[in-house]
């Protein structure tokens, strides 16, 4: 019996989880979809994330007014599965007693995961969440870093409008949430740029055969083929394009990535999209953010949201050292109020929650992203139309 | 006119692409009455690396082709040993081989996340679309719908005229006679298996070829090909290729009329009157 109490009793000290709190930690939460569909998009995460906080700790830690504290951080893996987020965000709020949380890939994740922060009142900053349903719940502990998703490509429309000779979009839209999201967006700030003729087909997820929309696309002959979509669907309909030798001046793809370049090769030059960053713009910790990925062996090219998260960890360390304390309502108070330089921009938040930051047009350009718009962040000019357009039928 | 004939042929190319896999899952579940729910991972898994030694190697495509069509059916001629077929637990439970083989799907599915985490596809090592016309006729998509003819010319012969296609026929017939005429099912069953799998290869290198590959879709490629080898029914591979076929054109021309987004209901409704009125 008193070996049974002693081995239970190391057992305990070395399984459960150390919620001993040191002096002058803080507890960072998160989740990352290190497995199921969105690990394409953020599978490495864990490392960037690790990478951050073992650099700032290197350092001293966070700036806490003038204290330094170090982050003890909590990652779990959602499965890219919304239950499981939910469960994760409680286990820690509840078991590690996290004072922050970033919050998870993707709008689905984020709506149940910001449940669990509300419900215990902690600050949870979300990170690539733009669907608007995320923000109308009236939640105070949430914010996000970037924009709605009916907003992620007004930089774009602003350019083409810009332009003065653009008369036609037809858009092609994967049938999920978020691609819908920005469809509707787009098709608002399209009309908004006084683009008249506008046609659009909506395609299931694992479509492959799309001589059907390809076929309507040659009759609509528009100016701007716009694909609203998730990367795997954009290489299937471009590569289609391709086979089918479809006219357009411009092809535009919602996420283009090195996935979508390496899949396409020369197919892929002159495509535009839409991008947080590239090498070359100004603003934040960009040195830092290029040591990071160096760091955590990771390619903004291959995983295009990386910077979006750069971004929310900027936004932490800038409030922190604003509000000199780690508790939970000056944290998300003084969130609310502040304008953070980062290496995509300024972050502000809206009063529903919503952050600022939204992606800039970019151009594949001798397999290689240029930021094309606008001037003040440019990398590289704007071919429009592309090249050899009169030549195809 | 010509969009027609676009439609129908793109049609034809892609259920073409799922008849061919569609008669390997059909040679497997036809003979031996079990559900090989890895299928659809081995399909891809094909897929991926095909692409990854493309991209790394330069291996012309018509080497490719059979390189890993070879490749597949030794790899399922390694993992399936013949125990699953003697070991009576097993052969009277397809509960065991069913829940064996979701095990080796979701070994695989993990294996393949952590290789390949990003989608991949190969299409840029395929050779351009001829013009004739008004109509695109992209050969690499053209040599699936012949490959998938002659997979179906050569299993069906083999199945006719073959001794082991007659005792892979028979056992489909009645499972428990072939014992007693001498012919030991755990041969059978590993012959049958390695054949399915290697015409998995073989789908799984024209995916690559003519569109994209991600992990995550084997599940989904196994219900795909499970649906067609169900509705085609008896172990026909005429049949296999010819509703796949069908059911391509079938899914183009619901896009052409009502969207894109009803195609998939095709598919899944043929599945469920054949099941119904069987």
């Amino acid at each position: 019996m008193r070996w049974i109490l002693l081995i239970a009793f190391f057992l305990l000290n070395f399984t459960l989880p150390n919620n001993s709190f040191s002096q002058n930690e803080i507890r960072i939460g998160l989740t990352i979809s290190e497995t199921g569909h969105f690990s394409a998009e953020i599978g490495p995460f864990r490392k960037l994330a690790e990478a951050w906080a073992d650099d700032t700790n290197k350092e001293g830690g966070l700036t806490v007014g003038r204290e330094p504290f170090k982050i003890k951080l909590f990652i779990y893996d959602d499965r890219s599965d919304e239950a499981t987020a939910r469960r994760m965000y409680e286990r820690l709020a509840v078991v590690h007693k996290v004072h922050f949380m970033f919050g998870p890939y993707s709008s689905p994740l984020t709506l149940a995961a910001s449940t669990a922060a509300e419900l215990h009142s902690i600050p949870f900053l979300a990170i690539c969440a733009n669907s608007p349903k995320i923000y109308t719940r009236g939640y105070r502990w949430l914010l996000c870093v970037i924009d709605e998703a009916p907003r992620y490509t007004y930089r774009y429309w602003d350019m083409i409008r810009s332009k003065g000779n653009v008369n036609s979009v037809s858009f092609v839209v994967e049938d999920t949430i978020h691609p819908q999201g920005v469809f509707e967006g787009a098709r608002k700030l399209a009309e908004d740029a006084g683009i008249s003729d506008i046609n659009y087909y909506i395609a299931p997820p694992d479509m492959r055969d799309f001589s059907s929309i390809l076929v309507k696309l040659v009759k609509d002959n528009s100016d701007i083929v716009f694909v609203s979509s998730n990367i795997p669907f954009a290489i299937k309909f471009i590569s289609q394009v391709q086979e089918m030798q479809l006219k357009a001046k411009e092809f535009h793809v919602i996420h283009h990535g090195g996935v979508f370049r390496k899949a396409l090769g020369e197919g892929a030059e002159y495509i535009t999209g839409q991008s947080y960053w590239t090498p070359g713009m100004k603003g934040g910790q960009q040195e830092r953010f290029i040591r990071l990925l160096k760091t955590s062996r990771i390619s903004v090219d291959d995983y295009p949201w990386t910077p979006a998260y750069m971004m929310a960890f900027e936004v932490l360390e800038a409030t922190l050292k604003k509000t000199g304390t780690i508790e939970a309502s000056p944290i998300i108070d003084t969130m609310k109020s502040m304008e953070i330089e980062t290496i995509g921009g300024i972050v502000s938040f809206k009063d529903n929650g919503a952050g600022s930051i939204n992606t800039y047009p970019s151009q594949i350009r001798n397999g290689e992203y240029n930021i094309v718009g606008p001037s003040e962040v440019a990398t590289g000019e704007h071919i429009y139309p592309r090249p050899g357009y009169n030549n195809i039928r | 006119m010509h969009s027609y004939i676009q439609i129908i042929l793109g049609g034809v190319f892609t259920g073409s692409l799922y008849g061919l896999a569609g008669m390997g899952l059909q040679l497997i579940l036809g003979t031996t009455k079990k559900v090989h729910l890895a299928y659809g991972h081995i399909w891809v898994l094909s897929a991926l690396l095909v692409s990854s030694i493309l991209y790394n190697f330069k291996i012309p495509v018509i080497v490719m082709l059979p390189l890993m069509t070879i490749l597949c059916s030794l790899f399922g001629w390694v993992i399936h040993p013949k125990i699953l077929w003697r070991n009576k637990k097993l052969t009277d439970t397809p509960r065991s081989f069913l829940l064996m083989s979701l095990g080796l799907a979701l070994i695989l599915e993990d294996i393949g996340t952590h290789i390949w985490a990003l989608p991949v596809s190969a299409v840029i090592h395929a050779p351009k679309s001829i013009n004739l016309g008004a109509v695109m006729i992209p050969p690499i998509k053209s040599a699936i719908f012949f490959a998938a003819l002659v997979v179906a010319c050569c299993l069906s012969l083999f199945l006719k005229y073959n001794i082991y296609g007659n005792a892979l026929r028979a056992w489909h017939g009645a499972e428990d006679d072939i014992v007693l005429v001498g012919v030991d099912p755990s041969k059978l069953g590993k012959m049958s298996v390695t054949i399915g799998i290697g015409i998995a290869g073989l789908a799984g290198a024209f995916l690559a070829l003519s569109y994209s590959a991600a992990i995550i879709e084997g599940l989904d490629m196994t219900v795909r090909s499970l649906c067609l080898a169900v509705i085609a029914g008896t172990l026909t591979p005429w049949r296999v290729l010819g509703l796949g076929v069908l059911l391509g054109i079938g899914e183009s021309w619901i896009s052409l009329l009502l969207g894109a987004q009803w195609a998939p209901v095709l598919s899944y409704s043929l599945l469920l009157t054949m099941v119904s009125f069987r």
